[in-house]
């Protein structure tokens, strides 16, 4: 006879609403070292070990693994970082000269380019990641005879290689048997791709998604990344790392990763990045490609014996970086990144999101030459002029007017098919933003001028003039430099004015510097028009009534000409407050029936709505419910993602938001329990040192088992007390108490 | 007419294959048949750059980016795979130019330019002989 318990998990939510401090927060420095020691292993299951679907040759599963020495805690998150395209191989005896095929041919070796990440592995795993560098040698070899120059493989690779951890996760392998079982927390996951790589994650992300996502991907970067084929990444974290003397992927195609999802997808919540690295090339984020760190095959893209006089790395007062520069750029900016995303750490939220100007001091760059684009999501920004279609001269994204006067030439252009060129010059790789003959670009806002009188203003209707929510004004620039003065940088006047006609005034180099002129004279790939955004704390404009913005002004008067591309004009909106949420337990449901509790605070009288998401698409409508403490049945057993969206309005002031997520385990097997046994009880819950039974004698023996089923202790009942292991991780547990009469099973969660 | 170029050799570093060579000289080295493609070899004395850009091939007003790459013993090729319908609409004597990424481009006389100003990611390999088919 088959037994139906009844279980009900319960979770409570407090939401507190609370506007964070309009003063500048100054971020900790994400690339200091973490605590951890660190042990690097590799595993080489052969050369022509696994058959991609899309690739027809047999390819290479190797790779390396840093990760917290003994891994005492986890499940650890996870980053896997996939290498660009490169020699493969190289001659083992002199000249050692390097070329590509696979396998490597008599008498030749493999070049080891998943080592080349070796620095920042080991820098991750110090602060608690486990992290996977995959060998793609037999993807480069062959690809570029190929019309999809391989991507389809390299998102096919990395898939394996997460297939072959999550084997790793669960039942251990050869070579590392069970070292690795339980400790790799595979919905954490963050990918870094460099080069053709960087193409190839974003290729992985979506595969992994149409594959129902098995894995939680929660942050990709793509690193001085190929964009061959114009596909989108929306829904996840992104960050894309643009070098400025790229001298391989010259024109900076990447760019398009940021410029592309920026609004077309009008769910799309996940915040984006741009990072421009003024000094920095293509192949020194990599030791295995750079002259000096490996036997062959390295090499300085931009050409050793350049003479620009900012990229030309031999030139007298060049703006480059040196390798050891180039590698802290890049480790402490993709360490903010993931640590913010795939490991919560929200604290270097201002670095990434153009509130902390100064760069890290272990990044090793200062305020000249690195700059940062930021998306923010839908929820947290207000749009007034996204410059996304010529209508957009006259009337902004709010509905307002956009006017304008004095000026030498202003109009949109660059972007959407159809759209007249920017036309900086006639070279493509000038300007990395702009389209190609079949894709559009990044559409720009230019606007020139010749007087102090001269300004460019943007309406604002009625409805959206109340800016009480908003900590920040933001817009991308860039100059346009065939109409700007050689080695002249720019400057101008912003101005917010309210319905009384009073004006509050700051100019653009007491918050940023992004309005260079753009460095380097080579004929063809420099000076580069670059997007960075500008962003002023509202804090700035005083004196008005910030409850009846009227108008965005840029005046002027600060330099005598000059010639700027705008876009992506708005207000960024401050958080919406702090989430925080305990757990309790309760046993009282019949099948999958689950009760949800929502407790909600809000505060200044802001009017909040909340959204539940059962994260169960087979319950169709039933998915969601927008009513406080909802009831759901799952459909089958597993792990569900269940998370709590709140809503929070003020007036007619646009919405902010926020979010509580949670897993919900459902393994009935193991939940399943006699009704008889309804009796005993286990608490307190959650539990941290100890828990209580009632209701089963001395003689019984109880277990406590992990959430993936392994038994963590084994022990006899005595006097009701069980003592919880001192070493035990926080999180959820299943307490299994044999009686003569059956087994009751009880949920706990420890924490401490 | 084919350019004369000057070949300039860079330090030859010890760990093997030296940077992008300044003008790099490259030529069709042959031309044959292969299934339903044409296969059109361009061949240099020094190796041709191993990166994640690709040497497009221009054959009069059309190009072509399929291709594979070899660097033995120094010496270069990238073997481009036309379909044979292409090749077949390719003007005998057309101009033949390579350059590494794309190149923006209307006349020969352009891409001089761009060949003086940039002469690591661009070559002119002269004319096209279909008599070279095998």
């Amino acid at each position: 006879m088959t037994h139906i318990n009844n279980i009900k998990i319960t979770i409570f939510l407090v939401l507190l609403f609370s506007q964070l401090g309009a003063s500048a927060q100054t971020a900790p420095d994400p690339g200091i070292p973490g605590p951890y020691p660190v042990t690097k292993a590799e595993y080489n299951l052969g050369d022509l070990a696994a058959t991609l679907d899309s690739f027809g040759n047999q390819v290479e599963v190797r790779g390396s693994v840093h990760y917290p020495t003994g891994l005492a805690a986890g499940p650890y998150p996870v980053i896997v970082l996939l290498h660009g395209r490169h020699a493969t191989c190289y001659r083992t005896s002199s000249p050692f000269n390097a070329t590509l095929a696979w396998p490597c041919p008599s008498g030749y070796a493999s070049i080891e380019s998943f080592q080349g990440y070796d620095y920042h592995a080991k820098f991750m795993a110090s602060h608690g990641y486990i992290v996977i560098s995959i060998s793609c040698n037999a993807i480069n070899a062959a690809d570029n005879s190929r019309p999809d120059r391989g991507m389809p493989a390299r998102g096919q690779l990395v898939q394996y290689h997460l297939n072959l951890w999550n084997a790793y996760n669960t039942t251990g392998g050869a070579p590392f048997g069970t070292t690795f079982v339980g400790k790799l927390d595979l919905q954490r996951i963050g990918t870094m791709g460099h080069s053709r790589g960087g193409e190839g994650v974003v290729y992985h992300a979506r595969l992994n998604e149409s594959l129902g996502s098995p894995y939680g991907i929660k942050g990709v970067i793509t690193l001085a990344p190929v964009d061959f084929f114009r596909r989108t990444l929306n829904n996840i974290p992104l960050m894309n790392i643009a070098p400025y003397c790229d001298g391989d992927v010259s024109n900076i195609q990447g760019v398009h990763f940021y410029d592309d999802v920026r609004y077309n997808v009008v769910t799309d919540e996940a915040p984006k990045h741009n990072i421009v690295m003024m000094g920095a090339n293509h192949n020194f984020y990599n030791t295995v490609w750079t002259p000096g760190s490996y036997i062959s095959g390295t090499s300085d893209d931009w050409g050793a014996t350049s003479t620009d006089p900012h990229c030309g790395a031999s030139v007298p007062g060049n703006g480059r970086f040196d390798t050891s520069t180039q590698k802290s750029a890049y480790n402490s900016y993709a360490s903010a990144f993931f640590r913010m995303y795939v490991g919560g750490e929200e604290q270097f939220a201002p670095i990434l999101e153009v509130k902390d100007v100064v760069p890290p001091a272990s990044s090793m760059l200062d305020t000249s030459n690195v700059f940062v684009s930021w998306q923010p999501g839908p929820f947290d920004r207000v749009d007034i002029n996204r410059i996304q279609t010529v209508s957009n001269e006259t009337i902004n994204t709010l509905g307002g007017t956009v006017a304008s006067g004095g000026l030498v030439s202003s109009g949109i252009c660059g972007g959407g098919l159809g759209m007249t060129a920017c036309s900086v010059s006639s070279s493509n790789s000038k300007e990395p933003h702009k389209g190609t003959s079949s894709v559009g670009g990044l559409a720009q806002m230019g606007l020139r001028w010749n007087s102090a009188a001269d300004y460019y203003e943007n309406n604002i209707p009625a409805a959206e003039q109340d800016l009480t929510l908003a900590e920040r004004l933001q817009f991308r620039a860039a100059l346009r430099f065939n109409q700007c003065t050689p080695g002249v940088n720019l400057n101008f006047t912003v101005q917010l004015i309210d319905s009384a006609g009073d004006i509050a005034s700051t100019d653009v180099h007491q918050h940023s510097y992004a309005l260079f002129y753009q460095p380097g004279t080579h004929a063809t790939l420099l000076p580069k028009v670059m997007f960075n955004t500008i962003s002023i704390p509202i804090d700035s404009f005083t004196g008005i009534d910030r409850t009846k913005v009227r108008k965005v002004k840029f005046l002027f008067d600060k330099s005598v000409s000059g010639s700027i591309l705008v876009s992506d004009i708005a207000f960024v909106n401050s958080k919406c407050g702090i989430l925080d949420a305990t757990y309790g337990y309760d046993y009282d449901t019949i099948g999958y029936d689950m009760d949800f509790m929502d407790t909600v605070t809000a505060n200044n009288g802001d009017t909040v709505s909340i959204l539940w998401n059962f994260g169960d698409p087979a319950s169709g409508l039933a998915d969601t419910s927008t009513a406080h403490n909802p009831n759901h049945v799952f459909t089958t057993a597993g792990d569900y993602n269940v998370c709590l969206y709140v809503y929070a309005k003020r007036g007619n002031v646009r919405t902010c938001k926020d979010s509580l997520c949670t897993t919900v385990h459902l393994d009935w097997a193991l939940a399943a329990s006699d009704p008889l046994l309804s009796h005993i009880k286990v608490y307190p819950n959650p539990a941290q040192n100890f828990i209580r039974i009632t209701g089963a004698d001395d003689a019984n023996e109880l277990q406590l088992l992990n959430s993936i089923g392994q038994t963590v202790l084994s022990t006899q009942l005595n006097s009701g007390y069980v003592a919880i292991p001192e070493n035990l991780p926080n999180g959820l547990y299943y307490v299994v108490i044999t009686t003569p009469d059956g087994q009751a099973h009880r949920k706990i969660i420890v924490t401490r | 007419m084919r350019n004369k170029l000057l070949l300039v050799c860079l330090t030859f570093l010890s760990f093997g294959l030296p940077d992008i060579v300044i003008a790099q000289t490259a030529s069709i080295s042959g031309i044959r048949v292969q299934n339903e493609k044409v296969v059109v070899t361009v061949s240099s004395t020094e190796a041709f750059y191993i990166g994640n850009n690709i040497h497009v091939l221009y054959i009069g007003d059309k190009h072509f980016d399929l291709y594979d790459q070899n660097n033995s013993e120094q010496k270069g090729t990238l073997t481009y795979y036309i379909p044979k319908e292409d090749f077949s609409k390719l003007a005998d004597g057309a101009k033949v130019f390579l350059s590494y990424g794309e190149a923006t481009f209307d006349t020969e006389e352009d891409f001089n330019d761009l060949l003086k100003a940039d002469p690591e990611r661009h070559w002119i390999l002269g004319k096209l002989d279909k008599s070279m088919m095998k």
